[in-house]
């Protein structure tokens, strides 16, 4: 047995750091796990770039062996462009290079054939900047950079697997209309992911939509407020992609319902090719009307095998139906109130045997028969809360042979009751808890014997203390999503430690959930 | 001298000082955040995650180390290569352990946040890494190597880059 290997990822990550990026690559060899470790960690594939940002550094970086894989560009100078052809780069990232003549350093970097990633930030382009090729991946941040038509010139060469766009109310049209060109020219598109800001609508026109020669594998926008006349426009981008998309999240604020409810009927009709299917159609209105549901299963609803649904429909029944159209599906999360959920989750217990993972949100204690609930193979629970302790505790025995994972979010109702279910669950490999209040010890201790369980189990606590105040880090996701940068520790201002273990904490999450 | 109980997952109670038992980031969190009161005599901190042997080398580890200065911040030692040589010979003798005591040692560093600890722990794991062909480190740490000989030449082929030529 490999012992070396129930260490977590971040303590090979730190024991890994003493390494030598030559030594790292000798690990890299040794196992699959020490290769994706490694070559997962940004703080280990920081050891392979260099950053240059005087003089100075170039000539340093000229004496040096050529153990660098990633160069950052922070000044350019005459020196540059040597240095930077003497290193078999694979990533080059230019930031803060304002008021710098590019257009030789671009000329460079088209001759450097292992170029997959490049990534701007605040960058002026200049008119004489020619195309680009050879890139895999792109992020690009559209509110930052000013001249976005110099950005598609550069890149309407280029090839890319996978976009995100993110764009706000800032953008012109015109700016927009650049975008969608880049688009255009992109051809070997798999993922595409949209984020729009209020009244902003990448559907604005279908005229776009045929000019697209990419056929995408995923794709997911979030579109708050999407304007009435435009709701057939997403149908028709749909259309067009239905043949190779498999994977499809939509998460809309709708302003109509019965508008809505054509897409719903659109996408469970004629997109055959989905597997994973996320429909988040929610209504801000508790008191508005409800959808109606008069659909009945299709190929479409059979072939699914993930499904979040958190639909509008607030009754048990409706959201019966809803998930009944889904025969085949493995994965299921979804969200109602507390008892409706229960009865809905009985509901689905007793027919889809199959399913391996459920989220849901917890176990209301009105609840009856709860002993009727069993998946025979469940190997994933989430559950934001616990609530009934005993239905919930009797869930986990009841499927403690085949449970792998265990994710409670707010575990401030657990006892021993849940506790001891848990321990006894014989191939657990993973559990988080976290919790709002300040009971960790107590919960804690709930847990002695964890040590002495003879197979690893990676357990993960975390909390914070409700007397410190907290902004969630969305500026931190925005730039390390986006932009691939990471900011500076004063930019997030933690008032704490407490704060800042439990970004921790929810970084770990988040990245999980990435994963 | 103020002392507090720490509760190994064995559920053996080891009393220690406040002074040693606060070597442990997590321990302090606790103490702080939690209000939990120093001086109560019966307070019991349980460390659900470390049994008594390991609880008993840590403390031994903290009260030696107890007084040494809190080290400067790592700011300007950032992009140069973290030394592993500069083990001191208390810790080197401390840390003459079989392999599954040192793993369990980091993961109770990890787990309690002892920083001086931990790197000189991860140091010595490092340090038994160092030199060693891809194969050697299998057998020094017993690992399977799980790929196949397709994914080793991929592997292989990606690192080609920094291969000297």
């Amino acid at each position: 047995m490999d012992i070396i290997n129930d260490l977590p990822d971040e303590v090979m990550i730190e024991i890994f750091g003493y390494l030598s990026p030559h030594m790292l690559k000798s690990c890299n060899l040794v196992c699959k796990r020490w290769d994706d470790i490694i070559s997962s960690s940004k703080e280990l594939m920081s050891k392979f770039q260099l950053v240059l940002t005087d003089s100075e550094d170039y000539e340093d970086a000229q004496e040096l062996n050529q153990n660098h894989q990633k160069i950052i560009v922070q000044k350019l100078c005459s020196e540059s462009l040597d240095t930077i052809r003497l290193y078999n780069l694979n990533t080059l990232k230019l930031c803060h290079c304002h008021d710098q003549k590019l257009s030789d350093l671009v000329k460079a970097i088209r001759s450097l054939p292992m170029l997959k990633v490049f990534i701007a930030w605040e960058q002026k382009f200049e008119d004489d900047i020619a195309d680009i090729q050879n890139f895999e991946k792109i992020r690009i941040n559209m509110i930052k950079i000013e001249c976005v038509s110099d950005i598609v010139r550069i890149f309407d060469c280029s090839s890319f697997t996978k976009v995100r766009l993110f764009w706000n109310h800032q953008m012109s049209l015109e700016k927009k209309m650049l975008s969608y060109k880049f688009l255009s020219k992109q051809k070997n598109l798999k993922h595409l992911k949209l984020s729009e800001y209020p009244n902003d609508n990448f559907f604005h026109s279908p005229e776009i939509f045929k000019k697209f020669q990419f056929n995408l594998e995923s794709f997911g926008c979030f579109l708050p407020s999407v304007e009435m006349k435009h709701y057939k426009n997403i149908i028709k981008f749909l259309d067009s992609q239905k043949q190779s998309l498999t994977k499809l999240d939509i998460e809309i604020q709708p302003r109509d319902m019965f508008k809505l409810e054509e897409i719903q009927d659109y996408v469970l009709k004629h997109m055959f090719n989905l597997k994973d299917l996320r429909l988040d159609l929610s209504v801000k209105d508790e008191e508005g009307p409800e959808m109606e549901v008069h659909l009945q299963p299709t190929q479409v609803t059979k072939n699914i095998e993930r499904l979040f649904y958190k639909g509008p429909q607030r009754s048990s029944a409706k959201c019966k139906r809803i998930i009944d159209l889904f025969p085949n599906i493995k994965h299921l999360h979804f969200e109602s109130d507390y008892a409706r959920e229960f009865r809905v989750l009985k509901h689905v217990s007793k027919t889809k045997n199959n399913l391996e993972s459920i989220q849901f949100l917890s176990f209301h204690s009105d609840v009856q028969n709860s002993y009727s609930v069993y998946f025979p193979n469940l190997k994933e629970l989430s559950s934001f809360a616990i609530n009934d302790e005993d239905s919930f505790s009797s869930f986990i025995s009841r499927h403690s042979k085949t449970l792998e994972r265990i994710t409670i979010e707010d575990v401030e109702d657990m006892t021993e009751l849940t506790a001891d279910a848990i321990m006894k669950c014989e191939n657990l490999k993973f559990v988080e808890l976290g919790t709002w209040a300040e009971n960790l010890l107590d919960v804690m201790s709930l847990f002695h014997d964890i040590s002495s369980r003879n197979k690893p189990l990676t357990f993960r606590h975390y909390f914070f203390s409700s007397k410190t105040t907290f902004k969630f880090p969305e500026d931190k996701i925005f730039w390390d999503e986006i932009l691939g940068i990471e900011p500076e520790e004063e930019d997030l201002a933690p008032e704490s430690s407490n704060v800042r273990e439990f970004f921790k904490a929810i970084w770990n999450g988040i990245n999980r959930i990435f994963s | 001298m103020q002392t507090i109980k720490l509760q190994s997952s064995d559920n053996e109670i080891f009393e220690c000082d406040l002074a040693v038992a606060k070597c442990s980031a997590t321990i302090r969190t606790m103490l702080e955040d939690l209000g939990i009161d120093e001086n109560s005599e019966d307070e019991v901190v349980p460390l659900p995650n470390v049994n008594s042997a390991i609880l008993r080398k840590v403390i031994q580890f903290c009260t030696y180390h107890k007084d040494d200065p809190v080290p400067s911040s790592t700011d300007d030692d950032e992009n140069k290569e973290k030394r592993t040589d500069d083990i001191t010979s208390w810790d080197a003798d401390f840390l003459k352990v079989d392999q599954g005591t040192l793993f369990e040692l980091i993961l109770a560093a990890n787990y309690l946040d002892i920083r001086s600890l931990l790197d000189v722990t991860c140091k010595t794991v490092a340090n038994m890494i160092k030199g060693k062909t891809p194969d050697e480190i299998r057998k020094t740490f017993n690992i399977k190597n799980d790929f196949t000989p397709a994914e080793e030449e991929q592997v292989r082929k990606e690192n080609t880059w920094c291969e000297e030529k």
